[in-house]
């Protein structure tokens, strides 16, 4: 009996070792190995984001160089359209052009690309050519956008004669709208 | 002592049975071993997945995700921008060009830009031969992709009354600057 147990006990061994390798080492290695590719991907991950995220500070520190570019861009387009505004800024326009307004009315509305709102008023002026010229001048270099866009100009007087012009001008302002 | 007739060989000891033992065991032995290492190392490995994770969500990404729409904040700002630039017409260019070229016997009394880049005024001229004379001018011009007269209509007292389109060349009417 001793004989037979010393004969076989190595084999039983060394079944045991071998099942034990196929039933446990086996699935360890591969859940070590799994878990350690799930280590590298998410180490590549962090490290990515780490790098985007470098990229965005230095993005943001430029903006922040350039802080007064972007608040004159605020001021440009508004968040909000503030109508009366836009009337007011019109009618400040036409006065300092030497025009006088005789009506403003809001034509519509509508938006722009993503977020781009924009009005359309109906502005009709009464002046001068140079007051026309200095008004088309002074709403392009408005610090807040506005576009004239189209225009009928009628002579009031007879042709030769220094003539008031009727202005009829459709102006665009803009707003950025909240959901962009 | 019995004396047998035909002894038996005696057994010699198997060099390769305990050998065989010994490698059966160290075998073993290495197999458990390595399931126990390899458990603590993946222990180990799984500790680090979840504190990487947790830098991920909680530090990295929040921070990202703040960043990039503040950016995207500034980039819908500056498209914005870009259209509305995009909408601007200049007509000062037109007005100055017809200071440079209009005749004095010609007198324009009415305009509209009713079309893109389509400038329409009506006109009157004294006769028909300064319409013509100004129509040569406006016609030997720079930068105008074209100079249409129509209605063309003569008046009893003379003087014709028209209409004229002026088309610029699309790189005519200058760059826009701002900011």
């Amino acid at each position: 009996m001793r004989k037979v147990i010393e004969q076989f006990l190595p084999i039983f061994i060394l079944v045991v070792a071998v099942l034990g390798g196929v039933f446990f080492l086996w699935p360890a290695y591969e859940d070590f190995s799994g878990i350690n590719t799930q280590v590298n991907i998410q180490q590549e991950r962090l490290e990515r984001g780490q790098r985007v995220l470098t990229q965005l500070v230095a993005l943001q520190r430029q903006i922040a160089e350039r802080q007064e570019e972007f608040e004159k861009l605020e001021y440009s387009i508004p968040e909000d359209m503030q109508l009366p505004a836009v009337y007011d800024l019109i009618q400040q326009l036409a006065a300092s052009s030497g025009l006088v307004v005789e009506t403003i009315t809001t034509q519509g509305t509508e938006v722009a690309g993503e977020s781009l709102d924009i009005v359309h008023v109906e502005v009709q002026l009464v002046g001068s050519y140079a007051g026309l010229k200095n008004f088309l001048d002074a709403a392009k270099r408005s610090a807040r956008i506005v576009n004239v866009g189209t225009l009928h100009i009628i002579a009031a007087a007879q042709p030769g004669a220094q003539s008031a012009l009727a202005i009829e001008a459709e102006i665009a302002a803009y707003a950025n709208t909240d959901n962009p | 002592m019995a004396i047998e007739l035909i002894p038996r060989r005696e057994e010699k000891p198997v060099f390769g049975r305990p050998f065989f033992l010994i490698i059966s065991t160290v075998v073993f032995v290495g197999v458990a071993a390595g399931v126990l290492v390899l458990e603590q190392l993946a222990s180990a490995k799984k500790d680090e997945l979840n504190s990487l994770q947790r830098t991920f969500v909680q530090d990295t990404r929040p921070q990202e995700e703040e960043l990039a729409r503040q950016l995207q904040e500034y980039r819908a700002k500056i498209e914005n921008l870009r259209l509305a630039l995009d909408q601007r017409q200049d007509v000062l260019w037109l007005f100055e060009f017809l200071e440079d070229t209009l005749h004095p016997d010609v007198f324009l009394t009415e305009f509209e830009n009713m079309r893109e880049n389509s400038f329409v005024f009506q006109g009157e001229a004294v006769n028909a031969f300064v319409l013509e004379q100004q129509r040569l001018v406006w016609e030997g011009q720079e930068g105008m992709q074209s100079v249409e007269l129509k209605e063309i209509e003569l008046l009893s007292s003379g003087r014709v009354e028209f209409q004229v389109e002026f088309v610029p060349a699309a790189d005519f009417s200058g760059n826009i600057s701002f900011l």
